[in-house]
């Protein structure tokens, strides 16, 4: 393990640019610069260079890849600072490694969300400045935005602020080129006995009112979906607790795929040890099991006690235009679940499988969003409408694939100004 | 002063929230006619997240702030 004396100036890669990172970093400036374009060309020309259309007469989908996304990444972010703040709160020690990760990709979540609803407005800022001026109490949008952008986003800032002023002291002191910045992290934190119970305290604090209000954040997200009278597919009981059960599970997916890579990082690889990605393994498998037993009991009412346009919706699930999709991504959730399942009984962990099943579970999360989505909109009127389609088109993938890219920017970014482990730990 | 200063912020936050919220955003009584779609003062989402935000800024007024002589944890 690590310890101060031995750790280089700045650990774990912090400030050193490598010929690795440029390369990566500058591909990923590129296909944000083709993210960029493609959104121009929306910008530009609207939507119509989209595949979204009106439901009904023009047969299409008005909520596509981009809502998909927002339901992904806000998704994500919430299952991650969910598990960070647990790990913290109730101090369990494998996990404890990978709060600084889990909180790190959390808030580039939350932005790339926030930033997938606005390239989903034919008016950006009409929208934003019509959000703050005219948004109403009464509307899940309301809760959905004000407490993802209020809430959620500056909570979630405040919390990796404050937890990495310890660690930003520490590094304030040592000679590199970012002392200064550091030392405005730190901002006077001088590791006293009294400053350090104020931490735990204020710690706890935190962590009760932001479980609460990121857990309501994204319920209220999936009431949006939920609360949908008219529109057969989304109306249900289970729309929220599936939403928040779905992003704890992609959360902890995300989080095996990105804790793997970050191994690479010189010192990071003992402390990312297996007992950690088991941990995240079986958070993951005993939610997919729920979250399984979720879909089936939605299967089965909407099954034996649907209306026609309701039973229409299931239907093109079943055998219809989406049943390829749909049981690819059960297919992948089944199969996760048994590859965590068998691991937790053999007691035996395997890093390559976890990561596989992260892999498919984070694939087939964005799949599910897709089909929570899509097939109402396309199958689920209530008037006498044909069935619709919806094709993303090119502009869509360049503008999604774009989006994932400044997310991995930003992460790579966050990589050399935040110590990705807790060098405060290593000093106790 | 510290303390005094978070629960300030933290009341400050939540009464700007709630006041924001019920009665500045939410439209009371029966809608009878369009206006009833518009938050009855322009702005006033704003006003709730500038209060929760507040709420959430107390844990630094709290961290952040140096301690006076007098002070103790």
């Amino acid at each position: 393990m690590a310890t101060l004396t031995n750790i280089p100036v700045l650990p774990y890669g912090v400030g050193r640019i490598r010929r690795g990172w440029i390369a990566s970093a500058a591909v990923l400036l590129i296909i944000f610069v083709v993210g960029v374009f493609a959104y121009s060309r929306q910008f530009i020309h609207g939507e119509e260079v989209t595949g979204l259309f009106d439901v009904g007469t023009r047969g299409g989908a008005p909520w596509g890849l981009y809502v998909v996304f927002v339901v992904y990444f806000v998704g994500v972010s919430t299952g991650l600072m969910l598990i960070g703040i647990v790990a913290e709160l109730l101090k369990i020690g494998h996990m404890r490694s990978i709060t600084r990760i889990a909180e790190g990709l959390a808030i580039i979540s939350l932005i790339l969300g926030a930033l997938s609803v606005i390239v989903d407005l034919g008016q950006p800022l009409r929208g934003i400045i019509g959000f703050f001026q005219y948004a109403r109490p009464m509307s899940p949008f309301f809760g959905t935005f004000t407490l993802v952008v209020s809430g959620a986003l500056f909570a979630s800032v405040v919390y990796l602020f404050l937890t990495v002023r310890p660690d930003a002291a520490i590094l304030a002191k040592r000679k590199s080129g970012l002392a200064t910045f550091y030392k405005w992290w730190a901002s006077g934190y001088q590791d006293t006995p009294a400053e350090r119970a104020r931490r735990e305290r204020s710690s706890i604090w935190l962590a009760f009112g932001i479980l609460p209000l990121r857990i309501l954040a994204y319920s209220t997200l999936g009431f949006v979906f939920g609360l949908q009278v008219g529109r057969p597919g989304w109306q249900s009981a289970l729309q929220a607790p599936g939403f928040i059960i779905l992003a704890v599970v992609s959360g902890a997916a995300l989080l095996i795929l990105v804790a793997a890579a970050a191994r690479r990082i010189p010192g990071a690889r003992d402390e990312l040890s297996i007992p950690t990605f088991s941990w995240m393994s079986n958070v993951m498998t005993v939610l997919l099991v729920v979250y399984l037993y979720f879909l089936l009991a939605e299967l089965l009412t909407t099954g034996y006690t649907s209306t026609e346009a309701s039973w229409r919706v299931t239907d093109s699930l079943l055998t219809g235009q989406y049943a390829v999709l749909n049981w690819v991504s059960i297919g992948m959730l089944v199969l996760a679940t048994g590859m965590g399942g068998w691991q937790m009984v053999m007691r035996n962990y395997s890093l390559s499988m976890m990561v596989a099943a992260g892999g498919l579970v984070t694939i087939s999360a964005i799949l599910q969003r897709y089909l929570i989505i899509v097939p109402s909109l396309t199958t689920g009127a209530l008037l006498p409408y044909k069935e619709g389609t919806y094709a993303p088109t090119l502009i869509e993938y360049g503008v999604v694939v774009g989006l994932v890219a400044l997310g991995a920017l930003m992460f790579l970014a966050f990589l050399k100004l935040v110590p990705i482990l807790e060098i405060q730990k290593e000093n106790d | 002063m510290r303390g005094f200063l978070t629960i300030l912020t933290i009341l400050a936050g939540v009464v700007l929230a709630v006041v924001s919220y019920f009665f500045m955003a939410a439209p009371l009584g029966q809608s009878t006619n369009e206006s009833f779609s518009n938050p009855r003062v322009p702005f006033a989402a704003t006003g709730f997240v500038i209060g929760v935000a507040l709420v959430f800024i107390s844990a630094i007024v709290y961290e952040v702030l140096p301690e006076s002589d007098s002070e103790s944890v």
